[in-house]
């Protein structure tokens, strides 16, 4: 459970988040289950697809950004593949209920990290904690 | 008898009311409701290899208890978050179930979850199950495999 958080994890630099989701209510979701996890959470961004998520990423300084797959206007992965992949951008988190092996591969293959709906606290906390030592191994 | 569409939708099912939702998923029942006391109605379309659309009707408890579970709401204010939540729940049950039905190498684009259900078809797949005292209804329609 996730009372098993443990100090070095509380040591982190407080993290800027962007959570992508046309769902409010996964958006909330995401974002009440991370407060859960003891990680230090800085400013909590949202934005309701990947045209917003990408205006707040040109506006904003975030250390990770959990995107959904299927939105209106930008989905998850045009917005990524706009976005692209480096040392000094947000790790990633696609956040999806798509339980196909293929879009699972498929994000992998971009470099960033896949977390499928419904999951639980645990789960999140962990995919985050990963993400973030990538994020270190890359330095 | 439970078709094999059907067995994947209760497995996907179950896992979304209890893992999202934190509500008991009890047997399939044989009889189905009443379409009146399953009023709160929402339906989620896909495209891809394949095209379809999923239906979830809930009674109005279990369309309640979705977002009070969810995310603690309650009362009035919490009207527009239980469409979101039941949104969300039929987004993660189509999500879950197409991979056991179509296989795990299709690829499906989700529409946003929508109020409302389309017209039924006759080949429509369904399974109904006891939510906790409330009951809950899900119908997959498929249509034919498109041409690559």
């Amino acid at each position: 459970m996730i009372d098993r958080v443990e100090a070095p994890e509380a040591d982190r630099a407080p993290l800027s988040v962007l959570v992508v989701d046309d769902s409010r209510v996964m958006r909330a979701m995401i974002i009440r289950t991370l407060r859960l996890t003891g990680l230090p959470l800085g400013t909590v961004h949202e934005a309701g697809d990947g045209l917003a998520g990408l205006g707040i990423l040109e506006r904003e300084p975030v250390t990770l950004a959990l995107v959904d797959i299927n939105m209106p206007r930008l989905s998850g992965l045009d917005m990524l593949a706009r976005l692209g992949r480096s040392a000094t951008g947000p790790r990633v988190i696609v956040v999806s209920s798509d339980g196909s092996d293929a879009r699972a591969s498929q994000v992998l293959a971009m470099g960033h990290g896949f977390l499928h709906k419904p999951f639980a606290p645990e789960d999140l906390r962990d995919a985050v904690l990963r993400a973030l030592d990538t994020r270190d191994d890359d330095r | 008898m439970m078709t094999d569409n059907s067995i994947a939708l209760r497995v996907a099912a179950t896992l979304a009311f209890e893992e999202l939702g934190l509500l008991c998923v009890g047997s399939a029942v044989d009889t189905p409701s009443g379409l009146e006391t399953l009023p709160a109605v929402v339906s989620v379309a896909f495209d891809g290899a394949h095209t379809g659309c999923l239906t979830l009707r809930v009674s109005d408890d279990v369309f309640r208890a979705l977002a009070e579970n969810m995310l603690g709401l309650d009362g009035d204010d919490a009207e527009p978050w239980r469409w979101d939540a039941l949104g969300e729940m039929a987004n993660v049950i189509c999500g879950n179930a197409l991979p056991y039905i179509l296989g795990t190498h299709a690829c499906l684009t989700l529409a946003p979850p929508a109020r409302g259900a389309p017209p039924a078809s006759r080949s429509a797949s369904h399974v109904e199950l006891e939510v906790e005292a409330g009951r809950a209804r899900i119908l997959l329609e498929l249509a034919e495999l498109r041409r690559q």
